[in-house]
Formats: structure tokens, sequence, C-alpha cells
């Protein structure tokens, strides 16, 4: 049973805090102000062939969007990094309030305003739908798609300002402006190859299209594998899923503060959630007319437009495949503190040795991640019918890049070295950077491929997806720089392991 | 009665193992004394027993709760107060314990009566509407010892409660422990300022380097440590100083055991609790009649360097 927001300790703190009369008065200017305004501009666009109401219904909409994705996310993420730099969290930890009160507190107090701004314009523009090209069903999707992306948005700044904000120090609201314009740049990159992305449809820009008159839309339609989704669903597949994944690291927040926000089963979950988005996602793509039309980036285009999106999207792929693998090795490489804990409690026989305990080492669970990865390079595989040797080498590169990265995070994590984060870039910097620099420096025409250059995923996937794209057979035994690589690290940290716990 | 019972607690922090496999009981209606040099792990023990550490191993039941499964209602009428003042800045004083009688389940209407009561007893109802931001570092300190005891806990844990308080404040303070005790509270109270607590502890739990060192009421400890009383004399006549050391030599009493200052004489006695009054009854017995003369107990600075913990390495 949830409690009453007036009986919910987070909620109430959030609410005290912004209902002060000078704090709702300004705020409600401010808006207000924006509104108006954006109604003005809108109207003074030459050419726009629409009347005043339906400009203002939009405007009410684009309003809705902003203040409660843009203002209301900045106002969670705010109010919930005050909660762990005042040190009041710990009081929330320590008391009996239920998790899910916790949760629903921060989640919706921070932001009550916005939500209450949010509801006002909503019955406004169900008012004012009717007498639009709008109509009212597609106002109600619109709204439904930013209920959505709100939920996602808000639990996710609950989160990493939870993770990211120490006490005593404060943690700016900018950090959240800088982590959307990092991520940007993907979401940039990987809609110049597809149509339709799932980072696309992961902000809900989709299903925003329901804010403009039928027939009027922007972006991609909703293909997924084979599938013309409707947007509004394809949102909801792709953003429930990882709003109950944020809910569940929200849970171990609360309940086990020393331990990482996600378990490993939680992790290796989300990376094949996130694969299947992809491959989704890539599929779709396959089958989506628009986007075999000339939407793709130029470097991809061939005579053969088809074969030429599949190798597109391959190289989509396995860009995606081992950078994911290589953020879940953060989360899958146990903490010094999670592997004593873990190595005093199977000593004493109080817990069961598995792969997945949280102290546990990564390589069992980046093992299943590698599998799933490149299972899912059948799909790619089966579609193409050709090139499958420089796909198979692809995968095997892939394996080795997360294997090997993993094995480095664990040693120098469990090692002398943890404290020391100067030896961790150094090391990294001319693994991944001089050392293949060098390479193609020595290189002599023979297409860069040579052990040097293939080191780091950052030179040798660019490299192995040019000849994936281009169907030519590189140098074959500079394919096993990677594998080569990582089999000598995971060998030192096993040695270490039996140096350490002698049978 | 117990309420709270840890058996064998561990916590760890990276390479420090800040708590090594302590147990211990905690029984309604008595004060707990928590010693323990810097570093000693006191901190951690109770971090962990409030819920906001996890501990490595070992086990914690709170009111028959196992805090492992059972969390929130483990924590249900546990009382915890930091060794600083955790406090939400921009909220009024009165909102501030607002919020944590919610967290506590008090319903809305009776929460103003709680909040009210425990303004009074921590002398804040002036600073009622105030913003917590213009609080005193004292202040502060009270009102979040108001919010510990809000939902009348059965079980207190305070690590440095009287931090930042003024005298006044702290005998306050001791007043309001005093009467928890009488409800039936068990109070665990981790302090450095020792003879503050002498006044009012029942037992004592001492660590040293994250383990047990000693644990029990403050009268067993005193005679497991061989007794602990003082008698402290002062004689007007050279001649009862002279009887004195030869009844030091007939009782055996070695001479680390006495010490001097100018005329003043401390002897301190092991074993019985009796044997310094009948070590004074043998020397009136000889015609001294002293000037001065004190008969007074281990208190908990004695006993706590006389146990001589020492820091974490």
């Amino acid at each position: 049973m949830m409690k009453k927001l007036n009986d919910n300790a987070l909620f109430l703190s959030c609410w005290y805090e912004r209902s002060r009369p000078v704090n709702i008065i300004c705020l409600g200017a401010l808006y207000a102000g924006l509104i108006i305004l954006s109604y003005f501009t809108s109207m003074n666009v030459p050419a726009r062939d629409m009347n005043a109401l339906q400009v203002f219904l939009i405007v009410c909409e684009v309003a809705q969007a902003g203040v409660l994705l843009l203002a209301g996310t900045l106002f969670v993420f705010s109010l919930s990094s005050r909660e762990r730099q005042c040190g009041t969290l710990d009081f929330h930890r320590n008391s009996p309030e239920a998790v899910k009160d916790k949760i629903v507190g921060l989640v919706f107090g921070a932001a009550w305003f916005e939500w209450l701004i949010f509801g006002g314009l909503f019955l406004l523009e169900v008012v004012l739908a009717p007498l639009t090209e709008i109509g009212v069903w597609r106002v109600m999707l619109y709204n439904l798609s930013l209920v959505l992306t709100a939920l996602l948005f808000h639990s996710a700044a609950v989160l990493i300002s939870l993770l990211t904000t120490r006490q005593n120090h404060r943690n700016s609201p900018l950090v959240m402006v800088g982590l959307f314009f990092f991520v940007m740049p993907l979401f940039g990159m990987v809609t110049s190859f597809t149509a339709g992305t799932g980072f696309y449809h992961i902000l809900g820009l989709g299903a925003a299209s329901y804010a403009l008159p039928p027939g009027q839309h922007w972006g991609s339609q909703g293909w997924f594998f084979g599938l013309n989704l409707p947007l509004i669903i394809l949102q909801a597949v792709l953003q429930v899923p990882l709003i109950v994944f944020i809910v569940r690291a929200l849970f171990r927040t609360f309940c086990q503060p020393n331990s990482p926000a996600w378990s490993k089963d939680d992790i290796l979950r989300i990376c094949f959630f996130l694969l299947t988005v992809v491959t989704g996602l890539c599929v779709g793509a396959y089958f989506d007319p628009q986007a075999a039309s000339g939407i793709l980036n130029s470097h991809y285009r061939s005579d053969n437009g088809r074969a030429g999106i599949l190798f597109g999207l391959a190289s989509l792929h396995s860009t995606v495949y081992v950078f994911l693998g290589i953020a879940a090795a953060f989360f899958l490489s146990p903490s010094y503190f999670q592997y004593r804990k873990y190595q005093d409690l199977s000593t004493k026989k109080l817990v069961a040795r598995s792969a997945f305990n949280d102290g546990a080492s990564a390589f069992g669970p980046q093992m299943v991640y590698i599998m799933q990865g490149a299972a899912y390079y059948g799909f790619y595989l089966a579609a193409t019918g050709t090139g499958w040797l420089n796909s198979l080498c692809l995968v095997f590169i892939c394996a080795g890049y997360i294997l090997g990265f993993t094995a480095f995070l664990e040693y120098y994590r469990l090692g002398e070295f943890r404290n020391n984060t100067a030896w961790f870039v150094t090391i990294l910097a001319v693994w991944w950077g001089f050392l293949p620099w060098l390479g193609f420096i020595i290189s002599k025409g023979d297409q860069y491929v040579n052990f040097l250059t293939m080191l780091g995923p950052l030179t040798g996937l660019a490299l192995m997806q040019y000849f994936v794209a281009h169907q030519a057979v590189p140098y074959l035994p500079a394919l096993c720089a990677p594998l080569v690589t990582a089999g000598i690290l995971w060998a030192l940290v096993f040695a270490r392991e039996e140096n350490r716990n002698p049978a | 009665m117990s309420c709270v019972k840890v058996v064998s607690l561990q916590v760890n922090y990276d390479e420090v193992r800040a708590v090594d496999n302590i147990s211990f009981e905690l029984e309604k209606g008595r004060v707990y004394g928590f010693l323990g040099p810097n570093g000693s792990g006191k901190t951690s023990t109770i971090k962990a027993l409030a819920g906001i550490l996890e501990p490595a191993c070992g086990e914690i039941i709170l009111n028959g709760h196992d805090l492992a499964t059972a969390r929130q209602k483990a924590l249900l009428k546990v009382g915890y107060m930091p060794d600083f003042a955790p406090v939400y800045e921009n909220l009024q004083v009165w909102e501030y314990l607002d919020v944590f009688a919610a967290a506590y389940g008090l319903p809305s209407a009776e929460r103003p009566g709680h909040i009210s009561k425990w303004l009074e007893k921590t002398d804040l109802t002036s600073k009622k509407e105030a913003l917590v931001r213009g609080l005193s570092r004292g202040m502060r300190q009270r009102l979040v010892f108001a919010r510990t005891l809000l939902s009348t806990p059965d079980i207190i844990l305070l690590d440095e409660p009287a931090s930042g308080l003024d005298p006044i404040s702290r005998k306050q303070m001791r007043d309001i422990l005093k009467e928890c005790r009488g409800n039936g509270a068990a109070i665990l109270i981790s302090s450095h300022i020792l003879s503050e607590l002498s006044e009012f502890v029942d037992s004592l739990i001492i660590l040293e380097k994250g383990r047990l060192v000693m644990s029990g009421s403050i009268e067993d400890i005193r005679s497991r440590l061989g007794g602990g009383q003082k008698l402290a004399l002062r004689f007007s006549r050279p001649e009862d100083g002279e009887i004195f050391r030869n009844l030091l030599a007939e009782e055996n009493i070695e001479a680390g055991r006495v010490v001097q200052d100018q005329e003043r004489y401390v002897v301190i006695f092991k074993g019985s609790s009796g044997a310094a009054g009948g070590f004074l009854q043998k020397l009136m017995g000889r015609g001294v009649s002293p000037l001065e003369c004190a008969i007074s107990s281990d208190d908990v600075e004695d006993i706590f360097l006389k146990v001589g913990a020492r820091e974490v390495a």
C-alpha cells in the first residue's frame, strides 16, 4: 500500500522547500512568460499554415515538455543531490518507511510544481484540442508519451544524483546538463546511420510528433525488427524496462548502500535489453523503406542499398557491443571492499560461491555478455550471407577488447595500485592510444593493420569495421592482438588470485 | 530483556577492518556507554546498527527482527543520532521535524503535538518558525536530538551527541535520556567526554582496534579490573603519616598503588568494595584522625584508562 503524499517524508521535504510563496510566484511567472512569448513568436513566423488556436495548443504542448522534462529533471537532480550532500539521506535510510515510498517521494516530490503545471496545461489542451485539427486522442497520446519520458528522466536524475554526490560536496545540476550534452553526440551519431534509433525513441522524440496534426510528423516510423509499431508503443517498449532497471537500482541504493547500484544479473539484463534494442532497430531499418531510400550516411551508400545498410548496421552494432561491454565492466568488476567481503563470507561458508555475487570476478558474467552479443551477430551473418569471415573476426576482436579491458580493470581494482588513478589512466593511454599510434607510424601501406594498431578498440574497431564494410580480408595474424592481450591480462589476474588464496 | 543482539559483527572499509567480530546485547531500560579511542570502530558499529552501513558479515537483531531480512520492522523503533547534525538548511525547524515524524509513521493529525512537545523539551520553541540554516551549531544538535526521540524509540543510538552543546544543554540532554531509560528504552551512547557518561551510564562496551575489549555493568567491570576504590587521606600530624606507612606495609599494599601529592595520599584498592573502608577503620583504630578522608569508586574515565585501549595503527 502506498502512503498518502502528506505522510511521505521525502515528498514533504521537497514540498516544504519548494512551496514558499515567493518561489511559486517567481517560477509560475517565468513559465507563464515563456508560454506567452513562445506563442507570439510562433504567430510571427511567416508562412505558418495554422490558426491561432492550434498554434497556442502546440505552444502549450511544447511548454509542457520543457517544464516537465527540462526544469523538472533539474529540480529532481538538485533536490536528490541535497539529500546526499547534507547527510539527511542517512536518516531516510535509517527510517522504517518503505523503500518504494522513499523513491516515490523523491521522484514526484522534487518536481511537484512542474507536475502541477503539466496537469493544468493538459486540462487546457483537452478543452482546446476538439477545436483544432490535432484532436483529443493525439493530445492524450502526446501526454502519455511525456509522462513516460518524465518518469524515465526523473528516476534517472535521482539515481545519478545519489550515485555521484558526496556528503558535504555540492553537486551542481550542471552535471545533468553536461551529461546530456555528452550523450547527445552519441544520439546524433546513431541517427545518421539509421532512420529510427533506440536513443531517439528513448528520448521520446518519436512520439512527440503526436503534438502535430495527423499527417505531419518528423523523424522515423516505429520499425522494430519486422514490425511497424505505433510510436507510443515503441516508446513504451524501450522506456518501461529502463524505468524498471533504474527503480531496481534505487532500491539497492537505499537498502544496500555499500553495494553497486545494480547486481551482476541486472547488468546482464540491461545489456541484453540494450543489445535487443539496437538489433531490433537495426533490423527494423532494413525493413523501413524510408531508411533504404537515402537517409543513410553517404559512407555506407552503395549500389546494393540494403547490403550497405547491413554493413553499416554491423559497424554500429560492434561499436555499441564493445563500448557497452566496457561500460558494463565498471559494474561487473568487484570493488576491493566487495571482493574482501565475498572472500570472507565464502571462506566461512556463509555464502555460496557464485559468479554472480557482487564480490566475484567479472570473468563469468562478461563471458555471458560476450555470448549474448555474439548471438546477435547471427542476424547479420544470416542476413548478409557474404563476408562471414570478416564478421566472425569482428566478433572475436570485440570479445578481445571487452575481456582485455575487464581484466585490466579487475587487476587495477584488486591490486596494489587500486588507489592510483594516474597508473590506470597512463597504462590505458599507452595501451589504447600511444601504441596504436606507433602502429600507424611504422605501418608501410599494408592498410594500417598490424599487431599494434589492433591493440586498442579506438583504432582496431574502426579498421575492422572498414574491412567488414568493404568485404576485404585483413592480415589475419594481427587480428589476434586483442585476444592475446586479454589472455595475458586474465592470466595475471588469476595468478594473483592463486597467490592470495593458496589452496 | 534484550532488545538489541549483535552477533559476530564485522565491518570493513577497503583495507581496514573497522569492526572485527564483535558480539554484545543491549537490554531495555539501560544506558550503555560505548567507549574506545579514535578509530576503534564505535561509529562504524553504530552506523551498522542503524542500517546505514552494510556489515561485511554478522547478525544484527533489533527488537526481535533481523536487520538484514526484515529491515523495515527492525528499524521501526530505532532512533539514531550521528556525530554531526544532518539538516535541511532551507526548511523551518517545525517542518524539519514534521518530515521525520512522517518518516516514522506518525499520523499527520498527531504530528504537531509531538513536534511541540519535543521543541519544548529541547528548548527550541522560540525557533519553531525559524529556518534551520539560521541555527547555531548547538541548536542544530538539539534539533537533531529532538528528531531522534520524536518517534519514542525503544532503541536509541547516539554517536557523540553532546559535541557542540553548552553545559546547560548537556544537562538537559542527560535528563531527557534518563527519562527515556525510565520509559524502558535501551540507549547506546558513544562519547569522548567520559565524565559526563559517569553520571548515568549503567554498563560499558569498550572497543579497541575494532575488537571488543570488555563489556558489562560498571560494577562488574570494576570488580573484573580488580576492585577499583580510591582512598584519599591528608594528615595533620607527621606521626600519623608514619603509622599510615606502617599499615601499608602490614597490608602488603605495593608502593605503585600509593600516590603522594605533598601532604595528600591516594591509595588505590583492588578486590572487594569494602577494602578501602576496612583500611580506614584500622588506621583510625591506631589513633589516627585524618584531616581529610574520602572513598570513591573508579569512574568511567578511570575504567577506560585502566583498560588502556589504544588507537588503531
